[in-house]
């Protein structure tokens, strides 16, 4: 079984704080600036331009379980079905994980409650498809074709579906934003989609799209505790360098490796 | 694994006693989840998000303490830091030593794996709602008589026959005998994997058009892009390396041969630029996981922020 080592828990605490202490000073109402991200203001676009045609937008929250990854995806959802409810746009969303169909219903039918449009929740438009990649693939690009989807969505854990999927939702001419922190499939998705979120713009998701201030603090705490990082990387690069010559460069080194075998 | 702790959920080997198991956990789960639903609506929530704190608490704190092995290093470590570290937690770290568990091991460890049970079991009820999801899909179309419904009869052809196939090559009087065994492979090999391969291998096409549409020379980095694909491609086909086969495979000048530049390009700039971008969602993910555990992400779920 893997255990953090002792800086690694020091390390984490310094984040873990970081994090908290610009949530709770969020949520006292410290105004909070998150610079524009494209990816993301694209998904209104993507919601209107559904409206527009009149046709229905499709979701895909990927391959993955009940995980971070996946209920980050499913807050996105969230957002994009409040949005949909409010010009009375179909959402589609295709699951590959009956635990997460379960969580996604429920989310759908929260956003619709609270947007004042509890009628339009559609149990069949949160449908599970299969758990098997390619069966999920083909039944996706399946529906896709016959609902003809105006804008398609991907976020959450993709494997080698994502170009079936994402290429499929060019040949229908739906304008796309995707989202995944699996870099392998990144490439895919920048080639077919109109907009892509790289990295942890896939993470700052909920907190650009809802504001709420939790999730803003949250977002900049992230950013904070990327600080931390950088400067332990640099660091350690200097301890590295400087170490044959430098006697403090050793002791820096020495502290990355207490509770390791010697 | 030393100590075994709660014997009840060891492995049984009886055949008897494991499908007297089996019916047990059953009927305790459906009255687990029976005995939810008559949780009060206000008290559900609260529920969940202490369950939630419980669980995420254990699961951090079998991480974040040390190991066994990692106890007897400090405790015997003659340096400075080991000392300090040893005068801080020595309470902690001293019977973790002379404990009787493994040396990956801590004190919460023994009951990872039951507790991950546990989990795939509650997760396992949740299987019936997504077939229930299907059946209800693709049965409705059926009974409407909708444009695709045959595409829903065959939905239930095709799970009716791999459920039959499936049991009968294990299950029943056919259990064992070639010709069933015979079946499943149709299904199993014959077909599935075969419609598998073929949806993968549409991948190949779609990478052209995908990849026609992006390398075309329209901006700076869609350009850099579309050399660095070509480069990176053509230093691992057998014409790419042949091209500058003639550029010596020793000293400076060897860096320029194509197969070294591909190699340099996947594992300098891409790396460090894969790095960069993992070091992100790994802190992405940390913050995600800290507002759900302390229930401070229901906003974006179940309810206004509290």
């Amino acid at each position: 079984m893997n255990h953090a080592s002792f800086p690694v828990v020091v390390i984490e605490a310094i984040l873990i704080s970081l994090i908290l202490y610009k949530i709770f000073s969020a949520r006292r109402g410290k105004d909070l600036f998150i610079r524009r991200i494209p990816g993301l203001s694209a998904i209104d676009e993507a919601v209107g331009r559904a409206t527009e045609l009149g046709r229905p937008i499709f979701f895909s929250p990927g391959l993955g379980g009940l995980d971070i990854v996946s209920l980050q995806a499913l807050s996105i959802l969230s957002h994009i079905v409040k949005l949909a409810a409010q010009f009375r746009t179909r959402v589609v969303v295709a699951l590959a994980d009956a635990v997460l169909m379960t969580v996604a219903q429920e989310v759908a039918r929260e956003a619709y409650a609270r947007e004042g449009t509890p009628e339009l929740y559609e149990p069949d438009d949160i449908r599970f498809l299969s758990d098997q990649q390619f069966a999920y693939a083909s039944a996706s690009i399946g529906l896709m074709s016959r609902e003809k989807a105006a804008s398609c969505m991907y976020f959450g854990h993709f494997f080698a579906e994502s170009l079936i999927l994402a290429e499929t939702g060019h040949h229908i001419g739906a304008i796309q934003v995707a989202g995944t922190p699996d870099t392998t499939q990144l490439p895919f998705f920048i080639a077919a989609c109109d907009y892509t979120i790289i990295g942890d713009e896939f993470y700052a998701g909920s907190a650009y799209l809802s504001r709420e201030p939790t999730l803003l603090g949250s977002l900049v705490g992230q950013d904070y505790s990327k600080l931390v990082l950088l400067s332990l990387i640099l660091l350690g690069v200097l301890g590295v360098t400087l170490a044959p010559w430098w006697e403090p460069g050793l002791a820096v080194l020495k502290w990355f490796t207490i509770g390791k075998a010697e | 694994m030393k100590e075994q702790g709660f014997q009840f959920f060891a492995a049984h080997t009886d055949t008897a006693t494991k499908i007297a198991f089996i019916a047990g956990s059953l009927l305790l789960g459906a009255l687990f989840i029976a005995g939810l639903t008559f949780v009060p609506r206000r008290a559900r929530k609260p529920l969940i998000a202490v369950v939630t704190f419980v669980a995420g608490l254990y699961f951090s704190l079998e991480y974040l303490l040390p190991a066994k092995e990692t106890a007897e290093r400090v405790l015997e470590g003659g340096n400075g830091v080991n000392r300090t570290v040893r005068a801080l937690f020595g309470w902690y770290l001293r019977p973790l030593a002379g404990s009787r568990l493994d040396a990956d091991q801590n004190f919460l460890s023994p009951s990872v794996q039951q507790l991950t049970t546990a989990w795939q079991v509650i997760a396992g009820f949740t299987f019936a709602l997504g077939l229930w999801n299907l059946v209800h899909i693709h049965g409705k179309s059926i009974l409407r008589g909708s444009k695709n419904w045959f595409f829903s009869a065959l939905f239930f052809l095709g799970f009716a026959a791999m459920a039959l196939a499936g049991f009968m090559s294990t299950h029943g009087p056919y259990k064992g005998m070639e010709e069933s065994a015979a079946v499943f492979d149709l299904a199993t090999r014959g077909l599935l994997f075969a419609l598998d391969a073929a949806m993968f291998s549409l991948i190949a096409f779609f990478i052209i058009s995908a990849a026609y549409r992006s390398f075309r020379i329209r901006s700076a980095e869609a350009t850099i892009m579309m050399v660095s694909a070509f480069l990176v491609m053509l230093g691992q086909v057998p014409i790419g390396i042949w091209l500058t086969s003639w550029i010596p495979e020793t000293g400076f000048i060897s860096n320029f041969r194509l197969e070294h530049i591909s190699y340099w390009i996947l594992t300098q700039p891409n790396a460090a630029a894969q790095r960069g971008i993992n070091f992100g969602l790994a802190v992405g993910a940390m913050a995600m996981a800290l507002r759900i555990w302390l229930s401070l992400e229901r906003g974006s779920y179940f309810e206004r922020e509290l």
